[in-house]
């Protein structure tokens, strides 16, 4: 029983049950389950998404207010602006670019950042294995000492 | 000290532990380190050469 609950699971299926939303439900057997949670997680992305574009107003703000210089309310000024800047590096794809330095030629040296950020990402996945493994050891500890509790249950009985 | 040298001190101590954790004995842990470790630099280092060679044609 403790082999079957220390086995490691195939990575691959680990990230896809991340990634997909119900996918746990589904491999676990929860079928329905898992497609209500599919259901739902469209759902409220699909709202999210289509109701902030239908409820934008369509009157511009005024320009004091548009070019974040509106005296009296400093904090939202500045929050607007910060809001402005991260809206400028237009989502992820952005992000991943930079990430994979596909901004950057090959140089063949280290100072290439794609396969460095592949290093970096070896060793979060050695970081998450250590945490899988630390988890592995404690359900071992508790194995061992149901195994105890039970030998001296039957000894006593 | 590059970025690189942080990301390989990672790895190396990140591939340790996790080797640590994984192995029973000492030759596990050797296999399991090298898996881990030198698997990656080693793919890092091959795949730069054909990157650099591919850029000299």
């Amino acid at each position: 029983m403790s082999q079957q609950l220390v086995q490691e699971p195939n990575p691959w299926l680990a990230l896809v049950g991340i990634a997909v939303p119900g996918a746990g439900h589904w491999l676990s057997g929860e079928k329905q389950k898992a497609i209500g949670i599919f259901l739902l997680i469209h759902l409220v992305v699909l709202v999210a998404i289509l109701g902030g574009a239908a409820v934008a107003p369509p009157i511009p703000p005024e320009p004091a207010y548009a070019a974040s210089l509106s005296q009296s309310d400093p904090i939202g000024s500045t929050m607007r602006t910060m809001e402005r800047v991260a809206q400028s590096s237009s989502g992820i794809s952005v992000w991943a670019t930079k990430f994979m330095g596909y901004y950057r030629p090959f140089d063949g040296t280290f100072t290439n950042t794609f396969y460095t950020n592949l290093l970096s990402l070896a060793g979060l996945l050695n970081l998450l294995s250590a945490f899988y493994l630390f988890d592995k050891q404690r359900l071992i500890a508790k194995h061992m000492a149901a195994v105890v509790a039970n030998a001296r249950k039957e000894k006593k009985g | 000290m590059s970025h690189f040298h942080y990301v390989l001190i990672f790895l190396l101590a990140s591939s340790f532990m996790a080797a640590l954790l994984h192995a029973e004995d000492r030759s596990e842990f050797v296999s399991h380190f090298v898996r881990r470790f030198l698997t990656p630099l080693g793919a890092f280092a091959g795949v730069s050469w054909v990157m650099f060679l591919l850029g000299q044609l």
